[in-house]
């Protein structure tokens, strides 16, 4: 037997093993599944309607960071004009205070800016839910040519270029910047943007000085009357789908906009709306989907009137717009 | 050189290649079909949580739809990952519609319910009589409902009209109205979502496609054992080529050897004890001649 012999087998062996061992390499490859450290809040249960905004936090305070980054360059719109923050200022509400956002090139948007802070408690987003999470809902501007009018193509090749993002994408992942790297650090950001300890917050949670009479009173009216059929849970709202005008008619400014119904195209969806939380409601005039009205007691009005058919004495909106200001609170700092 | 001498080397090597790829392959369909398992699994088990979180939505001490709206996205962010069949793909679609059509009703119901159970006194008793006769027919028309119920409380509620001016209670009757109207149009509607998503058989849909992607496990099972089963053999097999490739070369060389050695002995005849055969092959080079050396 020839030593050339025993040397071509064992390279035949080698070359024939090359091809399942490469297989297997590719096939998993492909299907390589970041694991993801998921955000953890510390809720506390109370018994009534509204809940309580959890106090303590668990999450990833790198990807916080890289996500605050994120949401505040310019670089993720097409011509560098436009952040997440130029519509949501976490300061001051969460949203812009104008009745539509204004996007690239001046460009108008056609609904008011929902504010960002506790979306992470909404159960769908945007006014017509048609995103089932914040990740899925980051595309949405992205690509919007009236809000930021890019593409992830353009983005990751900008944010590649970008020297402290670079560096920041890698030193967390070593996939560096990549379209799931930017959504999860935004992501994370927008989670930790809660803002527990409102006035109604300590009430619920034994306070009973966090009130005033004027807004216990308000707290009153607002169960009696209904408001909590729509407005209720941690969010005081952002749980369900509700028709505006459910009872009674609408006024013509609000009417135009169908709503869920522009997706669906179905009739039961005809000015439907995601209930939008009343969480920081008082930092975030204008209001409505469409911020055509401007003040808080026309939008007690008109929500009285539409939902419950309720035409409310001057005090009792008075006694619920100052419970709405009770629904305020600053951001919680992430340690 | 001749390399259909190698044929069953060849064939040993395409053999184990072959299995070998197939268990990998079979590698690669096991976490794909557990891949789409998981959200199945999941579903199956969130499902039935949330049919009864949206069935309580019913009751009145549900006073907010927290657990529910969680376990509504969970659903829905399942149903978006799972790989099933049209049907159920349908099913599912239906029934994420249906629960939120309900829940809108169903909530808003709850709270009509209550505003108009509320007693309001005025001085008006013609007027309280009305309310009151409503309100009677209307939680009997919710008890039982029926259409000649519904018509009869359609004509009372249009039979008073609601002057702000003059009747001090105006608020109370004009809430009155619209939550009757809202009740009397939208209360069997709510019924027949209840009695839709009771109905619908999405669990039953779910285990079947559970029992498709199981028996499809199993296939990859087997095919994973043949593939080893397959991939060891052609080893075993090429060894055993091997094996036998050097027996037979072993065996040739020494036919050749007892051929030289019987012809040499008739060559020399007699001479044949006085003559040592020195025999040497050199492994490396079969065509080097055998060296034949004489001692006298």
């Amino acid at each position: 037997m020839h030593t050339h012999y025993y040397i071509s087998l064992i390279l035949g062996i080698f070359a024939c093993s090359a091809v399942p061992l490469s297989l297997y390499y590719l096939s998993n490859e492909q299907s390589t599944i970041q694991a993801e450290q998921a955000t953890v809040y510390h809720f506390e249960k109370v018994s009534g309607a509204i809940q309580p905004i959890p106090r303590q936090i668990e999450i990833d305070t790198r990807w916080v960071s890289l996500g605050k980054a994120l949401f505040i360059t310019p670089l993720l719109s097409k011509n560098n004009t436009i952040s997440c923050s130029s519509c949501h200022l976490v300061d001051f509400g969460g949203d812009d205070g104008f009745p539509v956002s204004t996007g690239i090139d001046n460009a108008e948007g056609e609904r008011n800016s929902p504010t960002v802070l506790n979306s992470s408690f909404n159960f769908r987003q945007f006014w017509d839910g048609r995103a089932s999470s914040l990740s899925d809902q980051i595309s949405g501007p992205v690509h919007n040519p009236v809000e930021m009018g890019s593409s992830w193509a353009e983005i990751i090749k900008k944010l590649s270029a970008d020297i402290y993002f670079s560096r920041a994408f890698l030193s967390l992942d070593p996939h560096g910047v990549t379209r799931e790297n930017i959504v999860k650090a935004i992501t994370t950001y927008e989670e930790s943007l809660i803002t527990p300890d409102a006035p109604i917050d300590r009430y619920l949670l034994g306070d009973n000085t966090a009130l005033t009479e004027q807004q216990q009173r308000g707290l009153h009216h607002f169960i009696n009357h209904g408001c909590t059929t729509c407005h209720q849970g941690i969010n005081i709202g952002g749980n369900m789908y509700q028709k505006l005008g459910r009872v009674n008619t609408i006024p013509d400014i609000l009417i135009k906009d169908l709503g869920k119904y522009q997706i669906t195209k179905k009739e039961q969806d005809r000015n439907v709306f995601k209930v939008p939380s009343l969480r920081n409601v008082a930092d975030t005039s204008p209001y409505f989907h469409n911020g055509a009205v401007d003040n808080l007691p026309q939008a007690v009005r008109i929500m009285a009137s539409a939902q419950l058919g309720r035409e409310l004495p001057e005090q009792e909106v008075e006694d619920i717009v100052a419970l709405l200001h009770a629904f305020s609170s600053k951001v919680i700092e992430v340690q | 050189m001749n390399l259909s001498r190698y044929i069953p080397e060849f064939a040993c090597l395409l053999l184990f290649t072959f299995f070998s790829s197939l268990w990998v392959n079979s590698l690669k369909e096991d976490k794909t079909t557990s891949e789409k398992l998981r959200p199945l699994l999941a579903l199956e088990k969130l499902i039935p949580q949330h049919e009864v979180e949206l069935l309580n939505a019913n009751f009145s001490d549900q006073l907010h739809y927290d657990q529910l709206a969680q376990l509504q996205s969970e659903v829905e962010a399942l149903v978006f990952d799972v790989n099933v069949g049209d049907t159920a793909e349908q099913l599912f679609k239906d029934y994420k519609e249906t629960s939120l059509s309900y829940i809108q009703l169903t909530s808003m119901l709850k709270t009509s319910q209550r505003l108009i159970s509320e007693n309001v006194r005025s001085e008006n008793t013609q007027l309280m009589n009305v309310s009151d006769n409503i309100r009677l027919e209307m939680f009997s028309f919710i008890s039982t409902p029926d259409k000649t119920d519904k018509a009869t409380l359609i004509k009372l509620l249009n039979s008073f009209e609601i002057d702000r001016e003059q009747q001090s209670n105006w608020r109370y009757l004009q809430l009155v109205k619209l939550h009757s109207l809202f009740i009397l149009d939208n209360y069997e509607l709510t019924a027949t979502y209840r009695r839709k998503l009771i109905g619908m058989p999405v669990i039953e849909a779910i285990v079947q496609e559970r029992a498709l992607l199981q028996r499809q496990i199993r296939r990859t099972d087997i095919k994973r054992f043949v593939g080893i089963f397959g991939s060891v053999s052609g080893l075993v097999l090429l060894f055993i080529v091997v094996i036998k490739r050097h027996e037979y070369a072993l065996k040739e060389t020494s036919e050749q050897h007892k051929e030289f050695a019987t012809s040499l002995m008739n060559m020399l005849g007699p001479h044949a004890g006085k003559v040592q055969v020195e025999l040497a092959q050199d492994n490396d080079n079969k065509d080097r001649p055998i060296q034949i050396r004489r001692r006298t």
